[in-house]
């Protein structure tokens, strides 16, 4: 009776792996296909399909280039808008998050209540105007438009106060209060360190999120050298690269590489940080 | 104490954020800082002209030219936001098919005033300035090229399967459309079906639309030809009959059939020729190529130049256009160094005696494309070609030539789609 | 007098505790100055936009009341778009939430104790941090007619006979952007649900296991309904973020063929860029869009705040 019913869960869970191998490769496949293409010639990858990387990554190079692929720009510029807006992201929802954990004030809960309600919403739905508002500033072309809304992020302060709720207790600054010390210098010496591990995960979550910002950019930003990540892959589908496929995967791979990177050495952290919930990408 | 502190941060912390991104702003903006001329442009023409021609000419120029290029698919989109906020690059390129948008939109600097290139456009083709002026009659923008459209075909797959290989028995064959679909019948029966007289339906859709009278808009109505409800039909039956390979246009499939022998020809304008046909046929097809007129006189593309109201490098930009499009020692070098069709009539009278096309067997191509240019009718270009085109494409003549709608459907479609992206246009519908 | 000083100087401690509170401003004003400025103004811009009449090269409008709301509610395109992001997000989220449990069961079922757990987790999760821009681009140049990979496959292995031009048909097309929307959030999903399961008091299984209760019933009987707030709060932000769904039909079809996977977002995008730039038009969707996100906020928010202040 037993071992009847051991080997029905033994049989269960050699299903459940094949289906898990099956599900494994529906998530790599179309990554190493279009990886696998990036080396191979239009003739090639016209002809049939291969799993084995071919040799022609270095003429797809030079043909990506030569259409005016210009990659270390798009890398640079997404960088520099996901980091910025990360690190304002951060050290504002912790500024934001401590003030409504540690101070008692009158307008507390209806500040921590209008937080809680924007968790919801999406940046995307007054774009209009936004774009309207930013061209009259004259930021159209600007990363400001990009980088300084991300201070005021309320998914991210709502992770950091639920976070600062579980580790603070103010004994942690009284002796430094005692000792005189600014209300600032004790967010920022005696906080800040201890909500590291709550940084790391929401930093990483920030990051990815700015750099696989599509829509805003696509608005805002006209001037070519400034262009993000998102907006040079679009440009792979304009007429330019139409009959050159080869360089076209190049292309795409090339916009992905980084996060394949970043999940490798970090999907531990993320995945850890979904767990946590709260995270919505 | 905290107040200052904490304000002296965020100031810091907004500072360099502003700072930095206005700092890379600086350097590649699109105004370009005060000695850089500013050029956006969709074809890299542009370059050649600018960096090959025009500052051989002028090597002691006290500023810079930046020219920016954008795929021509994108180039409205990032334009259009920067119209009416003087951030406007100063030199701008505009294609046929959205010309007018910027033309007719005020923010174009007058031409005129310029003594170089009012003087130098007396001898421009009347259409190209036609499509350059505003309503009022303004010239804001002018071309170095004039685009009339023609017929290429492949000369040994007339002989083998039409039993004639001359341009003139040829375009007796094709002078009208039923001649050219029956030329079409008789090549695919001839061939066995191996070979298309052409790669798609926009071997059609120029040909056809390229040579109506009226706009797309009147009077803020929408007008359907009855050239596009011809060309509705004629791409039907073509696909049906498998006359037409019915490749995606500008795709791999197109391209390749310049070089098989799987296409008789392409319906293409001027610059088809140096910029499609050349380079695709490659030495598979070179010299095999003729012209005819085909069965329509059009027009399709070429390229405008203007320059921003907003722009503090009027002068200089003039002087650019004044070149690029009136200087007949350039326009005469140009013509004879790529081929094109160039839009200034002295030089093509100039030009056009002795020319001879290696790729289309020594044809003089120059001659016959100088002739259809008085043919030319510029009335159909309006402000939103580009838009309504590709809604035409899409709802109408994609679906309805390959038999996935009916007739009424499409043409509902049509206007239905036209309604939703310009609602205040009367499209016919109830 | 020792005493004495020890109780001055507590009173003194406490008095500059109290003190402090009104710092709490100071550090909450940032983010409210940002909050202000680039969200709650462009919000009412955008309300005030809606209002007006602006569109093409015009920067300013005249005032006409509600017609450009009465417009939309009239308007094919508008509805189809409505329609279209609704069905895109049921035929994409019903079987995600679907495999999202039956993943979330098997990884905390105690008695199949499956393996590597990490690394498949992981694995699902993985396509939701690449770019949804890059990943349209890669559907769409493994879709491509003729001789995309697809086609190859399909008719390397005798499925098809003649290559087939998935994005000339609308059942196609949506089923390609609904299985990318699937494909991207079920390991998310399921993660999620995992951490839902994981959280429920452990005594209610002990229980169930003494009572001879299998695998299945006890999450039938007992997980799943205990399951049932974070489904719903699972539901919603899949909601909440189907309503914004851009990047991927945007660059697979741009809302082709036939308008068949235009978006509410796409359609918005469409009328503020393309075509006469009906930019007040585009602002009046984008208030429906607004208001329907906010019904949709609402509700989380009560969820949430139950929840957190229970906890607090």
């Amino acid at each position: 009776m037993m071992n009847a019913n051991e080997s029905k869960i033994k049989k269960q869970r050699i299903l459940i792996y094949i289906f898990f191998g099956f599900l494994t490769l529906l998530s790599i496949l179309p990554f190493w296909i279009v990886i696998v293409n990036a080396t191979r010639t239009a003739e090639q990858i016209q002809q049939g399909l291969s799993l084995i990387p071919g040799t022609n990554f270095m003429e797809n190079w030079r043909i990506l280039r030569d259409g005016g692929f210009n990659i270390f720009q798009g890398y640079g510029n997404s960088f520099f808008i996901a980091f910025s807006s990360t690190a304002l992201s951060m050290y504002f929802s912790c500024l934001t998050a401590y003030g409504l954990t540690v101070y008692d004030f009158k307008l507390k809960r209806p500040a921590y209540l209008l937080i809680m309600f924007m968790i919801m919403l999406p940046p995307q739905v007054n774009i209009i105007g936004f774009y309207r508002f930013m061209v009259n500033l004259g930021l159209l072309n600007s990363y400001i438009p990009l980088i300084v809304p991300a201070a005021a992020s309320a998914p991210t302060v709502f992770f950091m106060k639920q976070y600062l709720q579980t580790i603070y207790h103010p004994a942690l600054v009284d002796s430094a209060r005692i000792d005189g010390a600014s209300e600032l210098k004790i967010f920022h010496s005696i906080v800040l360190p201890l909500m590291r591990p709550a940084i790391a995960t929401m930093s990483i979550f920030g990051f990815v999120q700015s750099w696989n910002n599509f829509l805003m950019p696509l608005m805002l930003i006209n001037d070519r050298s400034r262009f993000t990540l998102p907006m040079l892959v679009q440009l792979l589908t304009t007429d330019t690269y139409t009959t050159q496929y080869g360089s076209l995967y190049l292309g795409i791979s090339m916009s992905i590489i980084p996060l394949i990177l970043i999940y490798l050495f970090l999907s531990k952290h993320i995945i850890g940080g979904v767990t946590a919930g709260g995270v919505k990408m | 104490m905290l107040k200052k502190k904490l304000g002296v941060t965020i100031g810091a912390l907004s500072t360099l954020v502003i700072l930095s991104s206005c700092g890379n702003q600086g350097a590649v903006g699109t105004d370009g800082g005060d000695d850089s001329l500013v050029v956006w442009s969709f074809t890299d023409e542009i370059e050649d002209i600018i960096n090959n021609y025009y500052l051989e000419d002028y090597s002691d120029l006290d500023y810079d030219i930046d020219i920016v290029q954008f795929p021509t698919e994108e180039f409205e989109r990032i334009l259009d936001p920067l119209i009416g906020t003087g951030d406007e690059p100063d030199v701008i390129l505009m294609e046929q098919n959205f010309a007018k948008k910027y033309i007719d939109s005020g923010y174009l600097t007058d031409l005129e005033q310029f003594e170089g290139i009012r003087e130098g456009s007396q001898s421009t083709y009347d259409y190209v300035k036609e499509v350059g002026s505003q309503e009022d009659g303004t010239l804001v923008a002018n071309a170095w090229q004039a685009a009339p459209g023609a017929f290429f075909y492949r000369y040994s797959l007339a002989e083998e399967y039409l039993g004639v290989s001359e341009p003139e028995d040829v375009q007796a064959l094709i002078s009208d459309w039923d001649g050219f679909v029956d030329t079409a019948r008789q090549i695919r029966d001839a061939s066995d079906g191996e070979v298309y007289m052409i790669a798609s339906v926009d071997d059609l859709r120029f040909a056809f639309l390229g040579g109506r009278e009226q706009g797309w808009v009147v009077d803020d109505e929408l007008v359907i030809d009855d050239l596009a409800y011809e060309l509705l039909e004629t791409a039907l039956e073509m696909n049906e009959e498998n006359l037409l390979l019915d490749a995606p246009a500008s795709g791999a499939a197109y391209f390749a059939g310049m070089s098989n022998d799987e296409i008789f020809g392409y319906s293409l304008p001027t610059w088809g020729l140096n910029f499609w046909l050349e380079p695709n046929g490659g030495e598979a097809t070179a010299g095999d190529w003729r012209m005819v007129q085909g069965p329509s006189t059009y027009f399709r593309g070429g390229t405008w130049v203007g320059i921003s109201e907003s722009s503090e490098m009027k002068e200089e930009a003039a002087h650019l256009i004044e070149y690029a499009t009136t200087d007949q020692d350039f326009l005469e070098r140009w013509a004879n160094d790529t081929g094109d069709i160039v839009s200034n009539e002295d030089v093509v009278e100039e030009v056009r005696g002795d020319y001879s096309n290696d790729f289309l067997g020594g044809q003089n191509h120059y001659a016959e494309f100088a002739d259809m240019i008085d043919d030319i009718e510029a009335g159909f270009v309006t402000e939103f070609d580009q838009t309504i085109n590709d809604l035409f494409l899409d709802h109408a003549l994609t679906p309805y030539s390959k038999g996935e709608v009916e007739f009424d459907t499409a043409i509902r479609n049509f206007r239905q789609s036209v309604s939703n992206l310009f609602p205040y246009i009367e499209v016919g519908l109830d | 007098m020792q005493a004495t000083t020890e109780q001055s100087g507590k009173k003194r401690k406490l008095a500059k505790i109290k003190n402090t509170n009104k710092f709490g401003y100071w550090f909450i004003l940032p983010f409210f100055i940002v909050f202000a400025g680039f969200n709650l103004y462009p919000t009412l811009y955008t309300l005030y936009l809606a209002f007006v009449d602006i569109s093409g090269f015009n920067f300013e409008g005249n005032f006409i009341g509600f017609q450009n709301f009465s417009y939309l509610v009239t308007n094919n395109l508008f509805l189809q778009a409505s329609y279209n992001t609704m069905l895109l997000w049921v035929i994409n989220f019903i079987p995600q939430i679907g495999l999202a449990l039956l993943l979330a069961y098997w990884f905390t079922n105690y008695q199949l104790k499956l393996r590597a757990q990490g690394f498949f987790k992981s694995v699902f999760y993985f396509p939701n941090i690449i770019t949804a821009a890059s990943v349209a681009v890669i559907f769409f140049t493994l879709f491509d007619y003729p001789r995309g990979p697809v086609n190859m496959i399909l008719m390397q292995t005798g499925v098809l006979e003649a290559p087939f031009d998935f994005f000339r048909s609308a059942f196609a097309t949506r089923s390609i952007v609904a299985f990318i929307q699937f494909w991207m959030w079920y390991g998310q999903t399921s993660i999620v649900l995992t951490a839902g399961i994981l959280s429920i008091d452990k005594s209610l299984y002990e229980a169930a296991v003494i009572d001879g209760a299998t695998a299945w019933q006890t999450f039938r009987r007992i997980t799943l309904p205990l399951l049932k707030p974070i489904t719903l709060y699972v539901l919603i932000t899949s909601l909440v973020g189907g309503l914004q769904m851009f990047d991927i039909p945007r660059l697979l079809t741009d809302g082709g063929p036939n308008n068949s996977v235009e978006t509410l977002m796409t359609y918005i995008f469409r009328q503020a860029i393309e075509g006469g730039r009906n930019v007040s038009i585009a602002a009046a969707a984008s208030v429906y869009l607004l208001i329907l996100t906010i019904i949709l906020s609402a509700i989380i928010f009560f969820l949430i705040r139950d929840k957190s202040e229970r906890e607090a």
